[in-house]
């Protein structure tokens, strides 16, 4: 069985400038003068591992461990400075509030325009426009354009367009921390199905709770690194001890 | 590189099509004159400029509002694509870090839509040809051949702006800087033959010029314009272009750090 996802010895480098220069005068006059200095930081250093397809993973680790990093390599608008990621089917990752969507256009325009960045084409969507604006549960509101929307209604749309699209490998970052209580269940019940249907999910959380109920295997990243990988039972208690130690 | 960037634009050809008509519905559709103000925006500019130059500055153009409008409407094309271009890329960061997208598909759209402005704002100009100009002419069957040089000139510039904004947040001052004195050195408002001799192989190397004369040629004096015109205008549009493309392929890869 080929795996989805393998990343290996994975290393990503930021080189940044060491003054955040943002100006192009600014850069002429320094570089001019040779005083520019750049900084090497390592946000990922040597990841290994491998993702089966059905697989649902959960990445934790405390902020700027490196968890949207490993996203983007994933979702491809990122690459490896150093190894090499390989992905084996279609990523579809759920965008939030504001990437992606035109608050002057209506819902259903937005769901053209979202399923077309997904890169499915307008027949398409069509075939699946009625199950999405049923899921996303908006009613006659499709037609309104987005600024009249809710901050939970706009989380609902992409939501329902993100799952409607069949995706192989679906990319979850926090995003059940959006929405009321009857849409988190919703999102949880569709999740499910999607684990059902043999989808394989990425999900980066900091609710262990849910990542303890929902995921197959955890990675835990800290300082770039892989502490962790295998078993929810196994490594997420790591964590967890990580987390509460001294 | 120059696939991902580039060529995959075509497999997501539903996309460029939505951007374009969301860029014409999110900028008309609030405005109470609605897709008028395509051509009110032109028609202001071109009272003004036709009272300061028929009546203060006489160069003696005849029809000069024919004149005037076939050069200035291509100007605007190229200058509200370029502009508009250099901040797509920081525009749509928050969709680039999450999505894999061919990121020049912003600047496809952006130079699509504004071309849609373009064939509206020619509606008035086409009638004053008929009106007090030539009439219309066989020669005007010429006119698809500057507008798509016009747009590949467009879309160079376009690249080279749009990835020196991501790591330069005053490109865009710079370029808005530059755009001035290149339209008052490009013969938009005036002829060639006012310029001094002394400073006409200036004038002569500016790209604009030809591409300009090219399309101008054909509505002001109903006839093709000269072929070496065509020429220099082609040579110089694919010359910006080439650059263009290999210098976003090269640091396409580096915005994510910035965006």
């Amino acid at each position: 069985m080929q795996s989805k996802i393998i990343f290996q010895d994975v290393s990503v480098r930021y080189r940044l400038p060491k003054e955040r220069i943002r100006t192009f005068k600014e850069f002429a006059i320094k570089s001019f003068w040779r005083q520019l200095e750049y900084e090497e930081f390592w946000v990922l250093r040597h990841i290994n591992f491998r993702i089966d397809p059905g697989t649902m993973i959960g990445i934790v680790g405390r902020n700027g461990a490196g968890k949207s990093t490993l996203l983007k390599l994933v979702a491809r608008v990122m690459k490896p400075v150093k190894g090499q990621v390989q992905v084996n089917g279609k990523v579809t990752p759920l965008l939030e509030l504001g990437a992606g969507f035109d608050f002057e256009l209506t819902g259903q325009e937005n769901i053209y325009l979202f399923g077309s960045i997904l890169g499915i084409s307008r027949r398409e969507m069509n075939r699946r426009m009625a199950k999405i604006i049923d899921f996303s549960g908006l009613g006659d509101f499709v037609d309104s354009p987005l600024r009249t929307f809710s901050s939970g209604m706009v989380a609902r749309l992409g939501f329902a367009v993100a799952t409607a699209v069949d995706p192989d490998i679906l990319l979850l970052d926090e995003i059940l921390a959006v929405g009321d209580a009857g849409f988190q269940k919703k999102s949880l019940e569709m999740i499910k199905n999607f684990r059902r249907a043999g989808v394989t999910i990425l999900f980066v959380s900091h609710d262990l709770r849910q990542i303890r109920a929902l995921c197959d295997q955890v990675i835990w990243v800290e300082g770039g690194e892989v502490r962790a990988w295998g078993e929810t039972a196994k490594a997420l208690p790591q964590y967890e001890a990580f987390l509460n130690g001294p | 590189m120059i696939k991902d960037e580039f060529l995959q634009v075509f497999h997501y050809k539903d996309l460029l099509i939505n951007l374009v008509f969301r860029d014409l519905t999110v900028r008309y559709k609030r405005s109470v004159l609605g897709f008028a103000w395509t051509m009110v925006h032109p028609l202001i500019n071109t009272a003004v400029f036709t009272v300061v130059f028929s009546t203060i500055f006489r160069f003696g153009i005849k029809d000069f509002i024919i004149y005037f409008l076939s050069g200035y409407q291509l100007w605007l094309l190229f200058s509200q694509s370029t502009t508009l271009s250099s901040r797509c890329i920081i525009s749509n960061g928050q969709l680039l870090r999450k999505v894999y997208l061919p990121k020049t598909i912003f600047i496809f759209s952006i130079l699509l839509s504004e071309l849609v402005n373009f064939a509206l704002a020619m509606l008035p100009l086409l009638a004053l040809v008929m009106i007090i100009g030539n009439g219309l002419s066989l020669a005007m069957l010429f006119l698809p051949i500057p507008l798509i040089i016009m747009s590949v000139f467009t879309l160079g510039i376009s690249f080279i702006l749009a990835a020196a904004t991501v790591f330069f947040n005053d490109i865009m001052d710079i370029y808005q800087l530059l755009l001035m004195p290149w339209m008052y050195l490009t013969p938009i408002f005036y002829p060639l033959e006012i310029v001094p001799a002394k400073f006409l192989p200036i004038f002569m190397l500016n790209p604009m010029y030809y591409i300009i004369d090219c399309f101008r040629t054909p509505i002001y004096l109903g006839h093709l314009p000269p072929f070496m015109h065509v020429v220099w205008a082609g040579l110089s549009a694919l010359a910006i272009f080439i650059v263009g493309i290999v210098v976003f392929a090269k640091w396409a890869d580096d915005f994510i750090y910035y965006i």
